[in-house]
């Protein structure tokens, strides 16, 4: 397996603050990775800066064995990279149906897609995540779960071959859990490698590969699940042993 | 607010653009002669409302330059008045201003919005001062003349212009690239993620909106026939069209239109009874606005006309029903929202003791 | 020019005092509170030309005015941050929206307070001169009432610069202008404290106003001059950064003197010059200080 995706001695710093240390991460194709951490570990800046929405004070990034470092976002997502957001930033003035068109349109530069096509692609995709019947609801009447697969399906259509995931799952309920760890190994089968930042331990351990674990900044852990649960270091500081 | 979408659908807009054009162009014949100048000055406004709309109206980037971009305009056809014909001029004109706005947009819309209202707060007074310093030690023509192609034609040359402009926005707000405006307005962030060149965007509509406004500046030098940098780059024109279209309501087409009607009637009217005074009360009726009635008056006049279905809906204006209704239902509320308004002055009065 | 030099120093340093005040009240408005207040410009000629009436009619000198107009300043800049901007801060859904409402508001107070400013006193060029002797300093003539300006210009900024760096409550604001949210961490009532930001900028305009009346002519107009001054500052000195602010009016004031003895017409394309090199090459300005990070 090749690795998707490479940062090497990634640091961020917003002034005084050192938000990224040195970090140095790596994701092969076809896993699902968890990144963990307390809450200011660092994880949503690191994710920030790995789909370009921040450039690193230090650091190099590589996606597919290109390097990406400083590279736009939008450029990112036509390489392949997609994400969704710890606040769900959808647009909320436009249908469900509209947000993912948008993203088909725009995410796909490709390919010339017609309003037909796009009509079917669009619906298929809303099939695959269980909310054909809610597409053309407006995203204010929406409830959180279903804004956050919204925004999955949302970035889904810009055809990722990396999917970056930013807590989808938190606030959910038991039953939506299940069914949101179910749908993550079912876009793994179909070919989509997982970076996934989680707060929910029991979605993290039984969906990841491995885990990657930050602390103020910087990578104190990495390692299969089972590896981290019994890792001191992590213990002491995040699982509170 | 998806009931809207019953006045956003195409059919409807379309009629209404071409209603208007068509009643725009035959207005005058009924009208007397010195009207057709009253409605110039309405065009003029509807078309800048218009273009300054179609750019900061869906994504939020404030343009203060407004002014500038339609004082190239006048500028280019005061200095091409007697070289070129008018309709040659128009269209250089047009190019102008896009590449002013062009250069405004590549140096400022790849940054934070803040920059880019900044920036363009300050051009119509450094473009002015420009203008100025060039026309005082270099060509040593201050003020300009220009020759009119009568009333009439200036006139129909806004005309056209309104409907190349009203006909643009339309195209755009139907079109992929009108949607992907409006994501960027809502979050910038996400509709980067999603693959949309957010500067590119932004940069091209600002540069298009510059066309319009430049050629109706083009156009309005000749009704004056004298101009200068003060009068070419007049700041009321940054702010005015500003004013119309956030009293009108920026997001449905009618809204700008709504609104450049209403306001230069008004400062037509006050402008004669009142002239040290009127600037002072639209300024105020800016802050009014902002403060009171965000979304315009199309969204007032939206909401009013919901309810009133609603109710039509629940009573069909059966009287007693109506009555009973006010009885149970209205006056307790309205009664019970005041004494709450009451209390809570109480409250904040009695806590200062 | 090089027997100007001194000249070109003085002018250039009372201009940068000046500016520092100017931009530093702007900075504060849109640091702590996040307010753009584009009518900062016409908050300074409102104290210029109180102070020219003052003198000219009640024949108070400029230096007692700065006891009198700055506090007046800021009692109304005070309240105005209370209602107005306060207002607009409780109905926005989010930081985005309410920094274009709040802009749009002060876009629109600009209209207000310069057609006040016009009813008030009229369009006029006006100008008075005060304390016009010279006084002869190492050779060389000096008016009396520049070596004033620069005193105060100089001595105000400096005094401000020290509350920033070491006092308490000067610490508070700096960080507070950097990241707002430790503002309503720290702060026990956010509402005041805004408020009271919100009014230091419109005193410290109002003295910059007096400064500048003792130097130039006045006419209602010229207030979007002056913003535009504090707005090439600002962003000179880094958006949300009051130490740039300070640094950066001095800078731009030295740049402004040695414009303005070339030709005096061209200050402005000077400034814009800047501010389109600042935008291309480091929009963050000088302090470097990236705005709002999140």
């Amino acid at each position: 397996m090749s690795k998707i995706l490479e940062g090497i001695g990634i640091s961020h710093s917003f002034g005084g603050l050192r938000a990224v240390d040195n970090a140095d991460i790596h994701v092969e194709q076809g896993e699902i990775v968890g990144l963990i951490g307390p809450n200011g570990a660092g994880k949503t800046t690191l994710f920030n800066i790995v789909s370009g929405a921040l450039q690193p004070t230090e650091g190099k990034i590589f996606f597919k064995d290109e390097d990406i470092t400083g590279m736009k976002p939008h450029l990112i997502c036509h390489k392949g990279m997609a994400r969704t957001f710890q606040t769900t930033k959808l647009f909320t003035n436009l249908s469900a149906f509209d947000n993912v068109k948008l993203a088909l349109m725009f995410g796909n530069p490709e390919r010339k897609i017609t309003r037909k096509d796009a009509e079917k692609e669009i619906n298929q995709l809303f099939a695959v995540m269980g909310m054909l019947s809610d597409r053309n609801k407006p995203v204010k009447d929406m409830s959180l779960a279903m804004q956050k697969r919204l925004e999955i399906v949302r970035a889904l259509a810009t055809n990722p071959q990396l999917l970056l995931l930013d807590e989808v799952m938190s606030g959910l309920t038991p039953k939506e859990l299940t069914q949101c760890m179910q749908l993550i190994s079912q876009l793994r089968n179909r070919g989509i490698t997982i970076f996934m930042i989680e707060h929910v331990m029991q979605a993290i351990m039984g969906v990841c590969d491995r885990i990657i674990v930050l602390h103020y900044g910087s990578k104190i852990a990495e390692g299969t699940p089972a590896e981290i649960v019994k890792d001191p270091t992590v213990n002491a500081v995040y699982l509170g042993k | 607010m998806l009931i809207s979408t019953i006045f956003e659908k195409r059919k409807f807009a379309m009629t209404m653009i071409v209603l208007s054009i068509i009643i725009l162009a035959v207005v005058p014949l009924f009208t007397p002669p010195y009207a057709i100048i009253y409605l110039i000055t309405i065009l003029m406004y509807v078309i800048l409302t218009l273009s300054w709309t179609m750019f900061s109206g869906p994504t939020n980037y404030i343009s203060l330059a407004t002014a500038a971009l339609f004082g190239v305009g006048v500028y280019a056809s005061a200095v091409l008045n007697d070289v070129l014909p008018l309709f040659v001029v128009v269209i250089i004109s047009g190019l102008l201003s896009f590449l002013l706005a062009l250069s405004i947009g590549l140096l400022t819309l790849r940054l934070k919005g803040v920059y880019f209202i900044l920036f363009t707060f300050g051009v119509t007074a450094l473009i002015r001062n420009s203008i100025q310093w060039w026309e005082t030690h270099i060509t040593h023509t201050v003020g300009r003349h220009l020759v009119s192609p009568g009333n009439n034609a200036v006139y129909g040359y806004l005309v056209v212009i309104y409907a190349l402009t009203l006909i643009f926005i339309f195209l755009l707000k139907n079109s992929s690239f009108g949607m992907a405006l409006q994501g960027i307005g809502e979050n910038e962030d996400a509709a980067e993620h999603m693959g949309i060149d957010v500067t590119r965007i932004k940069v091209i509509v600002f540069a298009i909106s510059g066309i319009f406004m430049g050629m109706a500046g083009a156009v309005m030098a000749t009704r004056w026939r004298y101009i200068d940098p003060n009068t070419a780059f007049n700041p009321l024109l940054s702010f005015l069209p500003v004013l119309m279209a956030i009293f009108g309501g920026t997001w449905l087409l009618g809204g700008p239109i709504l609104g450049a009607v209403i306001f230069t009637v008004l400062q037509q009217y006050l402008i004669t009874e009142y002239p040290y005074f009127y600037m002072l009360l639209m300024g105020l009726i800016l802050v009014l606005v902002i403060l009171f009635m965000p979304g315009g008056l199309l969204t007032l006049v939206l909401k009013l006309y919901i309810q009133l279905i609603i109710l039509w809906a629940k009573t069909k204006w059966n009287w007693q029903v109506l009555t009973t209704r006010w009885k149970e239902q209205w006056r307790p509320q309205v009664a019970m929202r005041f004494a709450q308004w009451r209390l809570r002055w109480q409250w904040r009065l009695g806590r200062r003791r | 020019m090089l027997q100007n030099l001194p000249d070109i120093l003085v002018t250039g340093l009372i201009l940068g005092g000046i500016y520092a005040l100017i931009a530093v009240g702007l900075s504060l408005q849109y640091g702590v509170g996040r307010v753009l207040n584009v009518s900062h410009g016409e908050f300074i000629l409102l104290g210029a030309l109180s102070t020219y009436t003052l003198y000219t009619k009640l024949g108070i000198s400029p230096i007692i005015a700065i006891a009198i107009i700055p506090p007046v300043l800021f009692i109304i800049g005070y309240i105005l941050d209370r209602t107005l901007y306060n207002y607009l801060r409780k109905k926005a859904p989010n930081a985005d929206a309410f920094s274009g409402t709040s802009l749009l508001a002060s876009f629109g107070l600009i209209f207000v307070i310069q057609n006040l400013m016009l009813l008030i006193w009229d369009a006029n060029l006006k100008g008075y001169s005060y304390l016009n002797h010279s006084v002869s300093i190492l050779g060389s003539l000096y008016g009396l009432n520049r070596l004033l300006a620069l005193a105060v210009a100089v001595g105000v900024s400096v005094i401000f610069y020290l509350f920033i760096r070491f006092t308490r409550l000067g610490k508070a604001i700096r960080s507070a202008a950097e990241d707002p949210n430790t503002a309503q961490i720290m702060a026990v009532n956010v509402k005041q404290v805004l408020a009271i930001c919100f009014g230091l900028g419109s005193a410290l305009a109002g003295l910059a106003g007096i400064l500048y009346s003792m130097m130039f002519e006045l006419a209602a107009g010229k207030g979007i001059e002056l913003t535009i001054v504090a707005i090439v500052v600002v962003v000179f000195g880094g958006l949300g950064s009051i130490t740039g602010s300070l640094i950066g009016g001095f800078v731009l004031g030295l740049v402004t003197s040695v414009v303005n003895f070339i030709d005096p017409s061209l200050s402005l394309v000077a400034f814009y010059l800047i501010f389109i090199l600042l935008l291309l090459f480091k929009p963050s300005g000088i302090s470097g200080r990236k705005i709002h990070a999140d």
